[in-house]
């Protein structure tokens, strides 16, 4: 257990920066239109409180950053990386987990190179769905819960990260399917009941975006 | 025939005597009414994280040490650890299976954290300001911190800034007795790391912990715990742990 480090402030600095060059994506639909599966309330403050927080403090931890750098002064790049890693990962994971979501159509499943790549490597959708759910599930505190491509390995795996820690820079895989299991993402709706949550968001998993994201991956 | 019954009856005891088992936890009930913390926290918000949250964890763990006491493959010294109370069994995790170990850390940190969290609030004051301690207390404060301002700004300042589900801590250090400020991630706390810290005070970080009342807004939470907490409450732990601490 380290002793409390004083973390990079987020005090807001006054828009002059540069390169501010991280901005929040619109949404690919309304903010309503995942419910009854996720409601318009927790669309809104995701979108527009969490995910915009971290846009905006990942554009002033790299502000700071590209000053430390510019002067050598490598204790304070150091002492930045973890806010970086919180609020950039904050930002992908995001990014990725909007697209990956699509109001709610019926019989959802995966076609295509997705759905022969889950038959091979899992032997069926409703086993690769077990295993996600049972992993985003027991997720313990923040995290996310992802199905994910290795390259090297050319195969699908199930794997987990804590907190934003952002799939590919973290396992080297490639996001195809992600569960935001931050209470945050749920619980205005769902309470304690994370599997609930869990369950339900297959029946918006937009598996035509997770079919290119694979298909691209095998490139 | 009554021998036989006063026999039967003393073997009975004797057998009684000699079958134990794991420690068995229970959801202790809120020293308050769940309404008593309005408007800082909710009573909806209260309900849940004791009845669901906390209740949770309560079940998980005696379901964890029920299979450690029961498990056929767990020594005399495991089954002896888990007859103790949880405080004890948190500070030896690590003579604990590893199949159990992530999974009592989780959920018997869980329990005790929030056993201490809620014995450690009260109603809430008006201002921030009229709620601080005195006595003591207070002067240790100021010996470790400077100030109760500064203090507060320290402690303020590490619950705004940590980042995902943890916790954090004021307690007496074992080593050095000072008063400590530091974090723990998910369900962990200082006692994990050394069980003669002596906790004081703790705030819950966990977004369930303030996401009904305040959702993403953790700083409003923060400002207005300063309200709510009972340091007549920690005033006792510290009085207390400066006497556990003395005997060492």
């Amino acid at each position: 257990m380290q002793t409390i480090i004083k973390l990079a402030p987020r005090t807001l600095i006054p828009a002059l920066s540069r390169c501010s060059k991280h901005t929040l994506p619109d949404l690919p639909y309304d903010y309503n239109a995942l419910e009854p599966v996720v409601s318009g309330e927790i669309m809104k403050l995701h979108h527009q409180k969490h995910h915009a927080t971290y846009v905006n403090n990942l554009n002033i931890a790299e502000e700071k950053y590209n000053e430390a750098k510019g002067k050598n002064d490598l204790t304070t790049m150091i002492h930045l990386q973890p806010a970086i890693r919180f609020n950039g990962g904050g930002h992908l994971n995001h990014s990725i987990f909007w697209e990956i979501l699509c109001p709610k159509q019926g019989g959802n499943q995966p076609t295509g190179t997705l759905a022969e790549q889950i038959k091979k490597d899992f032997g069926s959708f409703d086993k690769m769905m077990t295993q996600l759910s049972n992993a985003s599930v027991g997720v313990q505190g923040s995290g996310w819960g992802w199905l994910g491509y290795n390259k090297q390995d050319q195969r699908l795996q199930i794997a987990t990260c804590t907190n934003q820690d952002p799939l590919q820079a973290t396992t080297g895989l490639v996001p195809i399917f992600g569960i935001d299991v931050w209470e945050h993402a749920y619980y205005l709706q769902y309470k304690n009941v994370r599997a609930d949550y869990v369950k339900a968001i297959f029946d918006i998993a937009n598996w035509k975006k997770s079919d290119e994201l694979l298909q691209k991956a095998k490139q | 025939m009554l021998n036989i019954i006063i026999i039967i009856i003393t073997f009975f005891l004797i057998t009684i005597d000699y079958v134990d088992s794991q420690t068995e936890l229970t959801l202790p009930t809120l020293p308050y009414a769940y309404n008593a913390l309005e408007p800082v926290l909710s009573e909806y918000l209260m309900r849940l994280h004791h009845d669901k949250h906390f209740q949770m964890y309560t079940n998980k763990s005696n379901i964890i040490l029920k299979k450690m006491f029961t498990d056929t493959q767990s020594d005399n010294k495991l089954k002896e650890i888990v007859k103790q109370p949880i405080e004890i069994i948190l500070t030896q995790l690590e003579y604990l299976p590893h199949q159990y170990q992530l999974s009592l850390r989780y959920n018997g940190g869980g329990y005790f954290n929030h056993k201490l969290f809620f014995s450690m609030l009260k109603t809430p004051t008006s201002t921030v300001d009229e709620n601080k301690p005195i006595g003591p207390l207070l002067e240790a404060i100021e010996k470790n911190f400077g100030s109760f301002d500064k203090f507060k700004q320290l402690f303020s300042s590490a619950s705004y800034e940590f980042f995902g589900s943890g916790w954090i801590w004021l307690y007496i250090d074992a080593q050095t007795k000072r008063l400590i400020l530091n974090f723990t991630v998910n369900q962990d706390n200082p006692i994990m790391y050394d069980k003669n810290h002596i906790i004081l005070l703790c705030i819950d970080l966990w977004e369930h912990a303030y996401y009904p009342v305040y959702e993403n807004r953790r700083n409003e939470y923060i400002e207005n715990f300063w309200r709510i907490i009972n340091w007549s409450f920690v005033n006792q732990l510290y009085i207390e742990g400066q006497i556990k601490r003395s005997d060492l």
